[in-house]
């Protein structure tokens, strides 16, 4: 395969990423507009006078042809002028700096979480196949994707935070609040990792290189944690790039549950009081954040996999 | 007589090679079913509406085994057993309506890209690989953002998904069927177009239509009990298993029935249809993969 041929792949995939981010703004926006019911509606009391709304429209831009809403909507976006929450008047880029590490955090402790258990315990069910570690991971696995994440974590807070008063319930700062909330949120996309990982592992243990390896007398656990471990990895790899983007859809729930000041809660309560201005936005962000973890996990498989390389140079 | 006999071991030894998946997720997901068929009825008739509505509150928050309340009420005296089977009710119903209106749509629209290929395939794919894996919740707490809360967004979130998905699937499923020479001869015989999906195509893709069917009603369940948790989806005094779950976090601490009972409503439906579908997998086509929530 040539260089090139990749570069281009690259190049294709990236245009195509920006005309879907494009999409989703149209959609994000017209979206909203399209349905009746209009915002002023929302921030101002029903017998208020016409006068009095057509007043507030003015003020919240909402007069102008939709075409124009759109250009300001598209233009503050991409030079970060965000405009004001319709309902608390804060700045949108204030709300979004402020929940944003807190979603990182919460995401990125979860995802390690992910890799640093799934991957060593996918590697034991694989090398023990039908021992206990495999068969209790067989049988949590189909449970622990079954329980709704909101259920188990409500059973979590009950037993660890109201019984035994071990963790907080609920708010963030320190390690300590970041454990439950962590742990739910990890607990599906654990499931699939340690699936996909003891498939890819069993995969390897039957290639003739490691016979090769044993053979010139190379110890298990470097023919294990070494090769076999680096040459399975390859799934995970793009696999993750998924697995984020469910994380990112899971922390919507896991949020709101734990009053996590998240991005997640945010749009969530942007939702629930119909906030206009900062739900187009937050959805749009997070919409986006889904369009380039797609576009990372197709690149992502493309470098890892071979066979998948082999078809893009074609 | 001798026939009867010896017939019986026979069936025994078939059922002990059907798949684990639908030994346990069969049976589970057929009592998901039949409990989600009482709902339904519990929520249309006047006469039953009582029955989960009715407030005794001389008996709030108490633990199953309570006279007259088998697995206990809520905060406000509310039988938990009857909430649950009509929250199953509305659970099942849209379950149902989604996966239906995805198989059809999301049938429909693979069937045209495998078939006929070129343009349409290359415009379909490219709508495919947008919707495809996009975090249902998120559309779905989007959604409600735009319709409003209630059913219809939760219905449109999932349905503008899960096509998808199935469509990827039935493309696929087409590619490889176009080729084949039952469909060369009836396109040699000139038979219609359409005769030919009707009669050659939808037939053969009963294996992925039972098997996504059976995925997609149980993520449909657990994505509905989701956004109604957050307050996004079934608006009450509608019961719902999620509304029920987000009413007993605020008593947590005094009573934990009021969210296990419902819970264990929603993990019986997603592991039964969850693991029914493996099995369907396992016995009509292995290659078929599982959905992403």
């Amino acid at each position: 395969m040539s260089g090139s041929n990749v570069t281009k792949y690259v190049l294709r995939k990236c245009a195509y990423t920006l005309v879907v981010l494009w999409l989703a703004s149209l959609a994000v926006f017209y979206g909203l507009r399209i349905t009746p019911g209009n915002p002023a509606n929302f921030t101002v009391s029903p017998i208020m006078s016409p006068a009095v709304r057509a007043q507030i429209n003015r003020q919240l831009g909402l007069d102008a042809p939709l075409l124009v809403q759109y250009w300001h909507f598209f233009h503050g976006i991409l030079t970060g002028h965000l405009g004001l929450s319709f309902i608390s008047r804060q700045p949108i880029s204030q709300i979004i700096s402020q929940s944003t590490p807190h979603t990182l955090e919460l995401a990125g402790a979860a995802l390690l979480l992910v890799l640093v258990i799934g991957i060593p315990l996918g590697m034991v069910s694989a090398l023990r196949r039908n021992g206990v570690v495999d068969r209790v991971v067989g049988l949590l696995g189909p449970l622990g994707m079954g329980i709704p994440n909101f259920v188990l974590a409500l059973l979590l807070i009950t037993i660890f935070g109201l019984d035994l008063h071990w963790l907080p319930v609920a708010g963030s700062g320190g390690l300590k609040y970041l454990v439950l909330p962590a742990v739910v949120l990890a607990l599906e996309p654990l499931v699939v990792t340690v699936r996909i990982m003891r498939a890819s592992a069993l995969e390897q243990l039957n290639l003739d290189y490691v016979r090769t390896l044993r053979a010139k007398g190379l110890g298990r656990h470097r023919i294990v944690w070494q090769h076999i471990l680096r040459n399975s990895l390859g799934p995970i790899i793009s696999l993750t790039a998924v697995q984020l983007r469910t994380l990112l859809g899971y922390t919507l729930i896991v949020e709101v549950i734990f009053r996590w000041p998240g991005l997640g809660e945010a749009l969530v309560n942007a939702v629930l009081t119909r906030d206009y201005s900062t739900c187009q936005v937050l959805a749009l962000m997070l919409t986006s954040a889904v369009i380039v973890l797609s576009f990372l996990a197709d690149i992502g498989l493309a470098f890892t996999d071979p066979r998948v390389r082999a078809k893009v140079a074609t | 007589m001798s026939a009867v006999v010896l017939g019986r071991p026979r069936r025994l030894s078939r059922l002990r090679t059907l798949p684990a998946g639908i030994v346990i997720g069969g049976p589970l997901a057929a009592f998901f079913t039949v409990i989600g068929l009482i709902g339904i009825f519990y929520q249309y008739l006047p006469a039953a509406n009582v029955l989960w509505s009715n407030q005794d509150l001389f008996n709030v928050l108490s633990p199953p085994g309570t006279p007259g309340h088998l697995l206990g009420t809520d905060a406000l005296g509310r039988d938990l057993l009857a909430r649950s089977i009509a929250g199953a009710g509305i659970s099942l119903e849209l379950g149902l309506a989604v996966t239906a209106v995805t198989v059809v749509t999301g049938g429909v629209i693979g069937i045209i890209a495998g078939y006929f290929g070129g343009v349409a395939d290359r415009i379909i794919g490219g709508l495919i690989d947008v919707t495809w894996g996009f975090p249902l919740i998120l559309l779905a707490v989007i959604m409600a953002g735009i319709i409003g809360p209630g059913f219809l967004s939760v219905l449109v979130a999932v349905g503008a998904l899960n096509w998808a998905g199935f469509a990827r699937i039935v493309r696929g499923y087409s590619l490889s069927l176009r080729e084949r020479e039952f469909v060369e001869a009836a396109r040699v015989m000139q038979i219609p177009t359409w005769k030919i999906l009707l009669r050659h195509f939808v037939p053969n893709l009963q294996a992925p239509i039972l098997v996504m069917a059976s995925y997609y009603i149980g993520v449909t369940i657990i994505i509905e009990a989701g956004v109604s948790f957050l307050g996004l989806g079934i608006q009450p005094p509608t019961p719902s298993l999620g509304d029920m779950i987000a009413d007993g976090q605020n008593t947590l601490g005094a009573s934990i029935w009021p969210v296990l009972v419902p819970g264990a409503m929603i993990a019986i439906a997603v592991v039964g249809f969850s693991m029914l579908g493996d099995g369907l997998r396992d016995l009509l086509d292995p290659r078929l993969s599982k959905p992403q929530i």
